[in-house]
């Protein structure tokens, strides 16, 4: 806990009429890290996000962003932050470069070095009216205008999602850039090879509640690794262990899960099967995503 | 016919979302037209009233530029001179917005690909455009005509003649947008192009009906051949309750087959969103006039304003060269005596007159402020607010970025107009009894007004953004119509007193009550601040 946190939510709540939206919503980002946000479509992070930005006014709950409410101090915390929305929809008629001007310029001045160094690297052209500009390229204008601002805090909702692998990797190097300058990073994302490469933390959410939050490594480790097995004998028996899952054979071959406690006990009896071959995997995010989307909500 | 499948199913898809903008110009044409002709067989009810009119409106060139050529003495030459063109230019620029909007538009937003990805022919969507062209343009003329046949001093024959002109140059429009379509890449380039045709036709018609002849013992101009070389002068030169020509309407509807042919053979040969004309790089850098809160507004503003600006100028010196004929209908028309006499004003002829058609023109203008406001909430709408309101820009700063750049948008528009009148005025009257500067306050004088509208509409945006564009265009129609309604179905007065228009005094007069100015612009003021602190603690419309 050495560092400040810049976003603090406990308990958030927000009604749309008789929907509601987030349920309890708990986030906590730390300054200088990179945060995943993740959560399937409609579980509320764009509501989340927009209720820390102060253009949504919560329902109950604390948020708080740099120590402060987001709906009263929204202005003066703008100052601050820099923000890429999930829908990037802008002014048809004016270019990619006036675009990224004029958001430069309203969010207090932007950094020309890097204005010129982010076009170059997304090879953009910012001659072009923005309404003829392809998804991806309609995400980067926004994006730019968002890295070449100097600000702490860089709030991303699914800034990737039109681009091809190689902008990705685009994408990748600056964020790792931004994490070298001490900047802190929600990234609110789908692609979970991103999250996982870029993230030191994460929070996952589901039907507008937090089922998940912490370290991406502590969280793994709470997570069932993967066995696949090839064993002379039958590896029936390890069913009856406690803590196995999915358990799948096919000829000498078998595959299952086993949840964190209990892998001594696994391990042990695989040794007496005649063991020929082994390969056991960490829990990949998607894994974890999946597992946690599938099941029902715990009551925690 | 594989290439036109599905057309009836994008018909009423088009019809559907054109459930308010259709019905709004059907109501603006027949409200003009149909409410025009009782008011003027009253304003004019037998031959002596018909002939002064006559008499003075022929020999003027300004007459015949904006208002074509008066054929006789009849009350349907008068329902032309005063309505034809203005009915005209109403139904060319709605089958022009109905076409781009149900062809290009779908293009450019990206649901072009997604309908043509589906059991629907290519020649579908422009297809379907069309026929609710032309379906909305024979409505807009049957509609009329129902009007118009119960008006005794109107011939049957020469009623259909209107009416068909009429539809028949919105329709000819619809042909030539599906070709201005083809050519831009996205919907405003598109209008502007077919626009750009319209006011070029006018031009043409203009010319050549300001070099027709005096024939008939001076009761009738016949235009010269200039205007046979625009589709505009087509239309008039039908001559409906004079000659009742058919050949004018056979033109039209050629031109109608042959753009249209035309635009179905450019579409067989591009690329779906592609062009004949696509879109010029812009800048790569912002200039520092447009990086601000005010500086973005005035550019969004900008373009529609000069349109607007081009109507405001155009209106005013139409008035203002038309207020010296008033002189001698007044002096015999107990209408007219009336409608001055309510004024306030009376002693100054041509005050009095400006006192009452300025307001008039005003509110007819206040479209300019529908479709600023419009502008304004379309940048919540699409959500590009998002992108502004999380910079340090401040949802108050925002709001009050549009409304300052209305407000002055109104302020110079209606300058604008008092200048234009001003001038027109001095150009033709014999006997000057106001001044420039007179005319000029006479107009600015609605700026109040036009302010009190605008704010009542904000109020609506500040608490609910959604119904902004059905509450703005409904309230414009009313302030337009509510005065003929009132007059023609003799219903209450307060009515019309609702419209802020009507709190508008005289203003270049001895007397002039300025309390409903200050009044109401004190209102306006306190209204927008209420507006801003409204829209400040509501939630934003995000998708």
């Amino acid at each position: 806990m050495k560092n400040r946190s810049v976003i603090s939510i406990s308990g958030l709540v927000k009604d749309f009429g008789r929907f509601r939206a987030l349920n309890g919503l708990n986030l906590e980002v730390k300054e200088k890290e990179i945060h995943g946000f993740l959560g399937p479509n409609g579980s509320g992070k764009s509501t989340t996000i927009r209720i820390l930005l102060g253009l949504l006014n919560k329902t109950t709950g604390q948020a708080s962003l740099f120590d402060s409410d987001p709906w009263k101090d929204s202005t003066q915390l703008h100052r601050r932050l820099a923000y890429v929305p999930g829908d990037v929809n802008l002014w048809p008629n004016l270019s990619g470069g006036e675009i990224i001007d004029l958001l430069g310029d309203l969010r207090g001045g932007l950094d020309e070095k890097l204005r010129t160094e982010l076009l170059e690297s997304f090879s953009l052209d910012p001659t072009k009216k923005f309404r003829t500009y392809s998804k991806g390229s309609r995400q980067k204008v926004a994006l730019v205008a968002a890295l070449a601002s100097d600000v702490e805090l860089y709030v991303l909702d699914e800034p990737t999602s039109g681009f091809d692998p190689l902008m990705e990797a685009v994408f990748q190097i600056h964020m790792r850039k931004l994490k070298q300058r001490g900047k802190t990073v929600l990234l609110s994302s789908h692609i979970l090879a991103e999250v996982e490469a870029l993230c030191d933390t994460v929070t996952i959410i589901r039907d507008g509640k937090t089922v998940e939050t912490g370290k991406l490594s502590n969280i793994q480790k709470l997570q069932r690794t993967t066995f696949r097995i090839e064993t002379k004998k039958s590896a029936k028996e390890v069913v009856k262990l406690g803590g196995v899952h999915g358990y799948k054979e096919e000829g000498q071959k078998s595959t299952f899960e086993v949840e964190p406690g209990h892998l001594e006990a696994v391990v042990k009896l695989l040794a007496t099967l005649e063991l020929t071959h082994i390969i056991s995997n960490p829990p990949k995010l998607e894994k974890l995503f999946l597992q946690l989307y599938k099941d029902k909500p715990e009551a925690k | 016919m594989r290439s036109f499948m599905g057309t009836w199913r994008l018909v009423r898809l088009a019809l559907r979302r054109d459930r308010i903008t259709i019905p709004v110009t059907l109501g603006l044409t027949v409200a003009m037209v149909a409410g025009s002709a009782p008011a003027l067989a009253s304003a004019y009810p037998d031959y002596q009233a018909r002939l002064e009119y006559v008499i003075s409106s022929v020999p003027s060139i300004v007459g015949r530029f904006f208002q074509g050529t008066i054929q006789g003495v009849s009350l349907g030459s008068i329902l032309i001179a005063e309505t034809f063109l203005s009915a005209v230019v109403i139904v060319a620029v709605m089958s022009i917005f109905i076409v781009s909007r149900h062809t290009r538009y779908n293009e450019e937003i990206g649901a072009g690909e997604l309908i043509g990805s589906m059991e629907v022919g290519r020649n579908a969507p422009l297809s379907a455009a069309l026929i609710v062209a032309v379906v909305a343009n024979l409505i807009v003329a049957v509609v009329i005509f129902l009007f118009l046949a119960r008006v005794p001093a109107l011939s049957r024959t020469g009623s259909i003649f209107f009416v068909s002109s009429l539809a028949m140059s919105g329709i000819f429009f619809s042909g030539l947008t599906a070709v201005t379509v083809q050519l831009s890449d996205y919907r405003r380039g598109a209008n502007a192009l077919a626009i750009g045709a319209l006011v070029t036709f006018f031009m043409i018609r203009a010319v050549g009906d300001s070099l027709g002849k005096v024939s008939l013992g001076g009761l009738r101009v016949t235009a010269s051949w200039v205007s046979w070389l625009s589709p505009l002068g087509w239309a008039s030169q039908t001559l409906p309750y004079y000659a009742n020509r058919l050949l004018p309407l056979v033109l039209l509807f050629i031109g109608f087959l042959l753009t249209t042919l035309m635009g179905f053979f450019i579409l067989s040969k591009r690329d779906v969103g592609s062009s004949i004309f696509p879109s010029k790089p812009g800048p790569a850098r912002a200039k520092s006039s447009l990086t601000s809160a005010g500086g973005l507004a005035r550019r969004l503003q900008r373009n529609s304003f000069y349109g607007w600006l081009a109507g405001f100028v155009l209106t005013g010196l139409m008035v203002g060269v038309m207020v010296t004929d008033f002189r001698n209908l007044f002096e015999q028309n107990a209408v007219w005596k009336q409608l001055l006499g309510n004024s306030g004003a009376t002693e100054n002829f041509t005050a009095s007159v400006l006192g009452v058609m300025f307001p008039r023109m005003a509110a007819m203008l206040a479209g300019y402020v529908v479709s600023a406001l419009i502008k304004m909430y379309d940048e919540e709408g699409y959500g590009r607010i998002e992108f502004l309101i999380t910079t340090a820009l401040s949802k108050t700063k925002w709001f009050f970025s549009h409304v300052t750049t209305i407000v002055i948008g109104i302020t110079m528009s209606l300058a604008a107009m008092g200048l234009a009148g001003g001038l027109g005025y001095l150009a033709r009257a014999s006997v000057k009894e106001v001044s420039l500067l007179n005319v000029v306050l006479s107009s600015l004088a609605n700026v109040p007004a036009m302010m009190l509208f605008m704010a009542i509409i904000l109020i609506v945006f500040a608490i609910r953004g959604r119904f902004v564009k059905t509450f703005a265009w409904s309230f414009y129609a009313y302030v337009v119509l509510i005065d003929s309604l009132v007059r023609i179905f003799k219903w209450p007065d307060w009515l019309s007193k609702l419209s802020p228009f009507s709190h508008t005094p005289a203003v270049p007069s001895s007397n002039v009550d300025i309390w409903p100015l200050i009044f109401m612009t004190i209102i306006a003021i306190v209204l927008f601040f209420l507006a801003a602190d409204l829209f400040r603690r509501r939630d934003l419309n995000l998708s």
